[in-house]
């Protein structure tokens, strides 16, 4: 039986391809958007692992220092002195390869003799060729390996050189050989590397006699401590795994959030599948009511309009799955520059389409169909046999449903703000809170139709009379279609005032801190800015600067990421006391005086992640063991999440063996202008050294570039959201209309011009993306707070002001109605284009 | 509820003639084309009721529409007094549709979202009549199909008499020159509908409007001036 109902759906949906093609859409962009944005979190995580597996090979515990690096004297120690044969010496850290166009590659310098049980493609094993004299790389100086892949992208060839720039110098460097790897996971690990022998490695990066860390293969706790205690103080022993996992953790937050949004979007898809499975049952009544008494049974019913929903489900879901793919090879772009941008340099970066991925994307596809099917299709076997219901009494239900309806949306809107003022920190419990707002709120729109149109109809009536008073009763009559396309606009409008009010409360919250923190006139920075150790400036260089005619005074900073019990931190020293220029959220006694002393101040994300209160030590391990350092103050910084422990320049001298400055600001004396000068040092130094100068207006605008890079991917899932809501509109509009194709032929019989009938529809749809534009602001402005000051500070430890400002309302309420009126322009072009004699005669 | 007998002389006769010339029009089917109306040509009197029979099917309702200007012919002619229908564009043939045809369907078509008043008010504010002219006017309407009680009531509370008679209202209010009906009993019982078309006729002579009314009901066809029939989309004149 159910058989021969699908054969009836056929039928059906081929007479209605445009409405099947919209069912289509709405499962389509769901699954896509998801699958998406899963493909580039787990593309972006997979790069991190293969760029620290890269780096790393089979290596379990690394033996890691502060910024100065590891005298290799300490290896030869463990290797000779302590028979540590697992063991190899590692100096790498990021080039910017001009032959590559800039590409910033990681070079990887190595002991090729140590190397066998680590970076197997090293010793010709884990499906890799070498291709060349490899052994050149041993005795020549000034020569590296590279992959053949990289090569071959680049033209490269055994026997050319590359050019590499790091910090101020430029190093050439002579390829002998290439590694021609035979499996994808090699391939990918090799695809951001240069390996070099470890003397040209400190060669290249000036560091004669350092190593940055020591990788080791040990399986006992008991071995691991043995070498523990060997190693002079400073040193430490640290497990590979968890540095990855570290890392990992970073980048966890900004990828939940990018998921939160992504589900948005299935939840907006949602809607329109809902809505227009729902047409398929409304156009449906009379037939259902035939089959009824005909003797088919109510289960028989449901299971059809099910049925019916997920074949097409699964149609929708392999497109979707499909199209998924293809938008997240675009978004891998964008989910890793934002991570270079903020967290970890990916040397790798490669889309990885895993199964997973796939799987998630087709349950989430049929779960959905699924979902928004059965209330349909419950509707479905309400219909009495033979007696059709009549859209009236449906619609009459519907309008005795509205009380409970606000019932609901007021419960699930409390229980919804909650979860949020719940004084927690879990991810999970804030976007729970979200859904249920959501919902709650998507509940009141039936009672907000009702409440909002009466003025609109009078309104309507008196601008277009008639036509106006048809069309603004046509929405509150079809409450049961109308509402749902609302509340799908609604949610969509929200998230795009909730979006714009927190990355424009964002955005300027950081103009501001920028304004304050860039103090001097001209900065100086090293190219790259990925804040490494051997990526500097050395004291030469700042006295350099400190006589050119011009200079008022300098003070320079060192950012140096470093590996602590913390994870992942940069610490910060200044010879400027930043006392006197940082917004702080709590201090403790003269932070200034204190500072001076030895104590630090750490920025806000960092004390979010751990308990720092008023008197709290910090353990950072220095080149002289691990020191505590008391914590004065928490400070506003939004330059990463990834914490930041600032110190002045004495203090970090004292402890560290490190004497070299990441950037420098110049104040310039009166009558200076800025972007002359920083033009002036760009043409004065930039033959000889490799420099970033940048007027402070040009580093605020930089900053600014990068901020907006982080949140691309944001707007445009936010755009994907907006385009799903409308599409469903449209379709909830083409039903709409089809189901009044009698009504619009007895207009026209009676007199109604096709301009009068055009600018009706129009009108009608601009008032439900008006209604949905206007009841979305409040939505809007509460998930905007709720975005600031509970889900950001949650996932980043960021809080920053929270600033609306009334154009992003009023944008958000022009675009919505924008949106209305687009989708009514469709269904008013085909009713136009009708014959009313057609549109009469479907009696 | 009046009769149509209460409304004679009420409105002055102001009915034109409605002439077709060797109309034809045409459907395809399955790549053969099929005739619904055969050079068909007539002449209804004005201020005449006229009745139309013919079986379901027989192209009765296409021949009104082609009156009404809602279809157009393949070929032939419609003239309204001295208007070519056939003549004018798809919105020359609206306005003129709007100003001067008044038309009754079988399933009433009352617009939903509007009451009963404000369905009687639709053309005459379409046509550009101000308000509160086309309320009072609406009103007296309603009052002669004895529905002056129920002028805020939606259609979907009325019976199938009552919406008939709104319709009726609503053909007659913006005082066109020709009634078209399209089976206005069809969707009825035999007693609503003899009513109903009582009311009809009663109006239509009373206002001196030109009515064409096509039905498969040989009940009207006693009441009518003239009766043609509709076969094989030839029209031919049983009584006249």
């Amino acid at each position: 039986m159910i058989l021969r109902l699908l054969r009836l759906s056929l039928r059906y949906l081929v007479h209605h391809r445009l409405q099947c093609a919209l069912l289509l859409l709405g499962i389509a962009l769901g699954v896509a958007v998801v699958v998406a944005i899963d493909i580039a979190n787990d593309s972006a995580r997979r790069s991190l692992e293969l760029t620290v597996e890269s780096l790393g090979g089979a290596a379990t515990h690394r033996i890691v220092a502060g910024p100065g690096g590891i005298e290799d004297a300490v290896y030869r120690h463990l290797r000779v002195d302590l028979g540590l044969t697992d063991c190899a010496p590692v100096l790498d850290d990021y080039v910017s390869c001009l032959t590559f166009h800039g590409r910033m590659m990681r070079l990887l310098g190595i002991d090729p003799f140590a190397e066998g049980p680590f970076r197997r493609y090293l010793a010709g094993k884990g499906g890799v060729t070498p291709v060349g004299d490899l052994t050149r790389l041993l005795t020549t100086p000034e020569t590296v390996l590279l992959s053949a892949d990289l090569a071959k992208r680049y033209h490269v060839r055994s026997g050319d050189f590359l050019n590499v720039q790091r910090g101020s110098r430029i190093v050439r460097l002579c390829v002998v050989g290439l590694l021609d790897a035979h499996d994808d996971l090699t391939r990918r690990a090799l695809s951001g590397l240069l390996i070099a022998d470890i003397s040209t490695a400190q060669e290249v990066f000036s560091q004669p006699h350092r190593i940055s860390s020591i990788d080791l293969v040990v399986h006992s706790r008991a071995r691991c401590d043995q070498i523990r205690r060997e190693l002079p103080p400073g040193l430490r022993v640290e497990s590979v795994n968890r540095r990855a996992s570290a890392l990992e953790q970073l980048t966890d937050s900004f990828e939940s959030n990018l998921q939160a949004v992504s589900l948005l979007t299935l939840v907006v898809g949602i809607f329109l599948v809902y809505n227009t499975v729902t047409f398929f049952v409304v156009q449906r009544r009379s037939l259902i009511g035939i089959l009824r008494a005909l003797g088919v049974t109510r289960q028989q019913i449901f299971s059809w309009i099910v049925l019916e929903t997920l074949v097409l489900g699964v149609l929708g879901t392999t497109c979707g799955l499909l199209l998924g793919v293809l938008l997240g090879r675009a978004a891998v772009g964008l989910v890793t520059r934002t991570i270079n941008d903020l967290y970890f340099v990916l040397t790798v970066t490669d889309t990885r389409i895993s199964t997973q991925s796939l799987l998630k994307g087709t349950i989430v596809g049929l779960a959905a169909s699924l979902l928004s099917a059965l209330v349909p299709a419950w509707e479905a076997t309400m219909v009495a046999p033979v007696g059709v219901l009549r859209r009236s009494t449906l619609e009459g239900r519907v309008q005795r449903a509205v009380p409970w309806l606000t019932l609901a949306g007021v419960g699930g809107t409390a229980a919804g703000w909650t979860l949020l003022l719940l004084p927690s920190r879990s991810m999970e419990l804030a976007f729970g809170g979200l859904t249920l707002e959501f919902v709650g709120v998507a509940l009141l729109v039936p009672l907000a139709v009702v409440v909002v149109m009466r003025p609109l109809a009078w309104l309507a009536t008196r601008l277009f009379g008639i036509v106006g008073r048809i069309a603004a009763r046509n929405v509150v009559r079809s409450l049961s279609r109308t509402a749902v396309a609302v509340a799908a606009l609604m949610v969509a409008i929200s998230v795009i005032i909730g979006i714009d009010v927190m990355v424009g409360s964002f955005r300027q919250t950081v103009v501001d801190w920028l304004g304050t923190v860039l103090a001097a006139d001209v900065y100086v920075t090293t190219p790259s800015g990925t804040a490494s150790r051997y990526d500097s400036f050395d004291v030469a260089t700042v006295e350099a600067l400190r006589r050119l005619p011009g200079v008022r005074s300098v003070d320079t900073a060192r950012n140096v990421r470093m590996e602590t019990r913390y994870g992942m931190l940069f610490v910060f020293a200044v010879t400027d006391n930043p006392s006197r220029t940082r917004r702080f959220l709590w201090t403790e006694g003269d932070v200034g005086k204190r500072l001076q002393q030895g104590a630090v101040i750490v920025s806000q994300p960092f004390a979010w992640r751990h308990p720092v209160r008023p008197g709290s030590v910090l353990e950072l391990p220095t080149d002289h063991g691990v020191h505590s350092f008391p914590v004065v103050g928490v400070y506003y910084d939004y330059g990463t999440e990834a914490g930041i422990v600032t110190m002045l320049a004495p203090v970090y001298h004292r402890w560290w063996n490190d004497r070299e400055v990441s950037s420098i600001a110049l104040r310039l004396s009166h009558g200076v202008d800025p972007d002359v000068f920083a033009a002036m040092l760009r043409r004065r130094l930039g033959g000889r050294m490799a420099f970033e100068v940048m007027s402070n207006r040009g580093l605020r605008k930089s900053a600014i570039e990068v901020f907006d890079r982080t949140f691309a991917i944001t707007s445009a899932l936010r755009g994907l959201v907006t385009f799903v809501a409308v599409i469903g509109l449209l379709g909830t509009l083409m039903a709409l209309q089809l189901e009044r194709r009698r009504e619009i032929g007895t207009l026209r019989a009676v007199g109604v011009t096709v301009r009068q009938l055009a600018a009706g529809i129009v009108l009608e749809t601009g008032m439900l993306g008006f209604l949905a534009g206007l009841l979305a602001l409040l939505p809007g402005w509460a998930l905007a707070w709720a975005l600031v000051f509970v889900v950001n500070p949650r996932s980043f430890g960021w809080t920053f002001a929270f600033l609306p400002h009334p154009w992003q309302f009023v944008s958000a309420l022009l675009l919505a109605t924008a949106a209305g009126v687009l989708a009514g322009v469709y269904p008013a072009w085909r009713f136009s284009r009708m014959r009313p004699a057609e549109a009469l005669r479907v009696e | 509820m009046n009769t149509g007998n209460d409304l004679v002389g009420v409105v002055a006769a102001s009915g034109v003639a409605v002439q077709l010339d060797r109309l034809t029009k045409t459907y395809e089917e399955g790549g053969a084309r099929h005739f619904i109306l055969r050079q068909a040509s007539v002449r209804f009197e004005g201020g005449r009721c006229t009745v139309i029979l013919g079986r379901s099917g027989s192209g009765k309702s296409t021949l009104l529409n082609l009156v009404s200007g809602i279809d157009v012919p393949d070929e032939g002619r419609v003239t309204v007094g001295d208007t070519v229908l056939t003549g004018l564009g798809e919105q020359a043939r609206t306005l003129f549709r709007r100003d001067r045809i008044g038309i009754v369907f079988q399933f009433f078509n009352l617009i939903p979202t509007l009451n009963v008043l404000e369905n009687v008010m639709l053309p005459q504010e379409l046509a550009g009549m101000g308000s509160r002219q086309a309320r009072d006017r609406a009103r007296d309407w309603l009052s002669r199909v004895s529905l002056a009680e129920r002028e805020r009531a939606m259609p979907d509370r009325l019976s199938g008499g009552e919406q008939q008679r709104v319709a009726i209202a609503r053909a007659l209010a913006h005082d066109p020159d020709v009634i078209l009906a399209d089976e206005p009993t069809g969707n009825l019982d035999a007693q609503t509908g003899q009513q109903v078309l009582d009311l009809l006729m009663a109006l239509a002579r009373a206002s001196g409007k030109t009515l064409i009314m096509a039905t498969h009901s040989l009940e009207a066809a006693p009441l009518a001036d003239a009766v043609y029939t509709v076969r094989d989309g030839r029209l031919e004149p049983a009584r006249s």
